[in-house]
């Protein structure tokens, strides 16, 4: 029987983070599984992030009931409505809480090339040049918009320019997610970009 | 600035530290419970010129207003599209001095203030991507002017800074009140009664009693308060000049002096020390123990009502009060349930009748379920202008009381005491038939409707 000083689980305490009153609707989940997929891509582009090292996070999470092989990962990030094959495969909330976590711990082992990251690029704008002119952003933004090319429906042809930008915001981000709070932080983001714009909090 | 408690946070741009007074009411509990916070804020990044680094301070009102905004602010960039924030008019004003930009439509203020307010309220403006513009309000003084430009790093610093603070500190909600302090040797017996059930009752003391027993819970932050633990039985004064850059960027605590020699230690077992508060004992209440001492608690944990530390000598000597002579003991969750049976509320089992012959639901795996539902269905009242949903998790004990407190998220923090929580300890359900303790999830929404759910039978 367990003691009246028993801590909870990493899992239960972390899902306490993730608070969900409301089961998001069908056109709010799709709009969360873009935004994941989004966010795992802008931290494969940044630190080479391959899907063992997502499994791996996963694992550390004790997460592998969600997330328990490359197939299920890939069918997680094949869910995005961004995708070529618009999004057929499937995610459900659990699996989208779960993603939060493994993002977050990624996030948070690699805040030091994250936070590198961002000041080159807080320095750069400082000095009036483009990010490409250092190798560590000039990278980033190449694989970013490679592979969001390669993988997302050819009718959404982004620029590169508007590609560049969703980078650095999402590089941004990342350095938010990397935080001890980061949980909280990405699942509130993800559920308020979700809503309705009327019905955003400011 | 009071001297007692400090507290210092030290990511690489800024540094944030906490100064406070220990409270009357620390000789009813084994912790130290906090008033009159002050703090002070520096945005010294070793980048900017010394001229450039900025400090400002103030009470515990601005702090909190700070981390609001701060919070919203961050918020709502990370919620923004990037097409809502330029990343070219971050490129063209680049990062230097402070100009006056176009208020968008992220403004971390709560309201949109009337321009005449808009100088006193803290806010928070995006210049494009990189580029944030702090209007301290009330905070600004002639030498820091009307606001500060922040840059993407300096931001996640300070709101990491605000956040760990917000994470550690729980502050006395009647602490602006000190008429009732100065008549406190009259009435110790029943305004400390009072203070204690209002402590109780949300779940303060419990929660952060068991979150100190337990550095591990919080797993975002636990490593980095493990490495700090190590750091801090050393004997370091804080330092008023700005910190060291750090190689790491995790926020640090950095302990005040230890405190006189200390007769009995009388540890609570499993507290890890990671700060030390220290004042001398005040003259005007009696009985003061001979030489306090009092840790910090180890772990970070979600925010709640009460700033409490933990004070390991196991409480005051006030032979004369049984309320004190129960909580006396050094084991943290015992205090919790002394106070409810001192203070003369002992379990009712005319509720536990009460709950027992209401309808149950198909969530209802075990009885208690129903019964905590039905417990705070009578009592719930959802507040004026609440429109969130509360949640709490709750963690029973085999004889149906509880045991712990969780609350989800912002809002559940903020409201816990209104919620009517049954005290610490307290059976208000039945006893589980296998001495099982249940992890039940509470719901209470603004509509005045309550569920309940089991999350682990344990």
């Amino acid at each position: 029987m367990p003691s009246t000083v028993k801590p909870s689980t990493d899992e239960s305490s972390a899902w306490a983070e993730l608070p969900l009153t409301q089961q998001p609707n069908p056109e709010q989940l799709d709009n969360i599984k873009a935004q994941l997929d989004l966010v795992l891509l802008a931290l494969e582009a940044l630190a080479q992030i391959s899907s063992e090292a997502v499994l791996q996070a996963a694992a550390d999470l004790n997460l592998t009931h969600l997330v328990a092989d490359r197939v299920a990962l890939w069918r997680l990030r094949q869910s995005s409505p961004l995708r070529r094959g618009q999004g057929r495969k499937r995610m459900d909330v659990e699996e989208a809480r779960a993603l939060v976590l493994i993002i977050c711990h990624l996030a948070k082992q690699h805040q030091e090339l994250i936070r590198r990251a961002v000041a080159l690029l807080e320095q750069l704008t400082e000095q009036q040049r483009e990010p490409y002119q250092v190798a560590l952003l000039g990278d980033y933004l190449d694989n970013f918009s490679n592979a969001y090319q390669e993988r997302m429906e050819a009718d959404l042809a982004t620029p590169t320019d508007q590609l560049s930008h969703l980078a650095l915001k999402l590089l941004i981000d990342l350095l938010f997610y990397s935080a001890p709070t980061g949980n909280r932080r990405l699942w509130m983001a993800l559920l308020d970009r979700s809503l309705p714009s009327s019905s955003r909090s400011e | 600035m009071p001297t007692a408690v400090l507290r210092r946070y030290t990511p690489p741009t800024c540094t944030l530290e906490i100064a406070a007074n220990r409270s009357a009411l620390s000789r009813w509990t084994d912790r130290t419970v906090l008033k009159d916070i002050q703090f002070q804020l520096s945005f010294d990044d070793p980048k900017l010129p010394p001229e450039q680094q900025i400090t400002v301070s103030g009470d515990r009102n601005q702090l909190e207003a700070l981390c609001e905004t701060v919070q919203t602010y961050v918020q709502n960039f990370l919620v923004a599209a990037p097409t809502d924030l330029s990343w070219e008019e971050s490129l063209r004003q680049g990062n230097v001095g402070l100009r006056s930009a176009e208020p968008m439509t992220l403004s971390g203020s709560a309201d949109a203030p009337a321009p005449a307010e808009q100088a006193r309220s803290i806010s928070l403006q995006p210049q494009g991507l990189l580029s944030h513009h702090l209007h301290l309000g009330s905070l600004a003084t002639a030498e820091s002017g009307e606001s500060v430009q922040l840059t993407a790093l300096q931001l996640f610093d300070l709101a990491n800074a605000l956040e760990s603070y917000q994470a550690e500190a729980l502050s006395l909600p009647i602490s602006t009140h000190p008429a009732w302090l100065s008549r406190l040797p009259k009435r110790w017996p029943s305004i400390a009664a009072i203070a204690l059930l209002a402590l109780g009752a949300t779940g303060g003391i419990a929660k952060f009693v068991l979150d100190v027993a337990n550095p591990t819970i919080q797993t975002a932050s636990a490593p980095q308060q493990r490495e700090v633990n190590s750091e801090l039985n050393s004997d370091l004064f804080p330092k008023m000049s700005p910190p060291p850059v750090e190689v790491s960027p995790s926020v640090s605590l950095q302990p005040l002096p230890p405190p006189p020699p200390t007769t009995a230690t009388g540890n609570s077992p499993g507290l890890p020390p990671v700060g030390v508060t220290q004042a001398p004992p005040q003259p005007v209440q009696p009985a003061q123990p001979a030489a306090p001492t009092a840790t910090l608690p180890g772990s970070s944990s979600e925010g709640g009502q009460v700033m409490v530390i933990p004070d390991p000598t196991g409480g005051t000597a006030v032979p004369s009060e049984s309320l004190a002579g129960a909580s006396r003991s050094a084991e943290p969750p015992r205090l919790a349930e002394a106070v409810p049976e001192s203070a003369g509320l002992t379990a009712s089992n005319a509720t536990r009748d009460q709950v027992a012959t209401n309808s149950t639901t198909a969530f209802d795996a075990i009885p208690q379920v129903a019964e905590v539902r039905s417990y705070f269905q009578e009592r719930w009242q959802p507040p004026q202008g609440l429109s969130q949903i509360l949640e709490y998790r709750l963690l029973l004990t085999a004889n149906g009381s509880l045991q712990r407190i969780v609350p989800l998220g912002q809002a559940s923090e903020q409201y816990i005491d209104r919620t009517n929580m049954p005290l610490m300890g307290e059976p208000f359900v039945a006893p589980t038939q296998d001495g099982s303790t249940p992890q039940i999830r509470l719901v209470l929404k603004p509509d005045g409707k309550v569920q309940t759910f089991l999350e682990y039978a344990n």
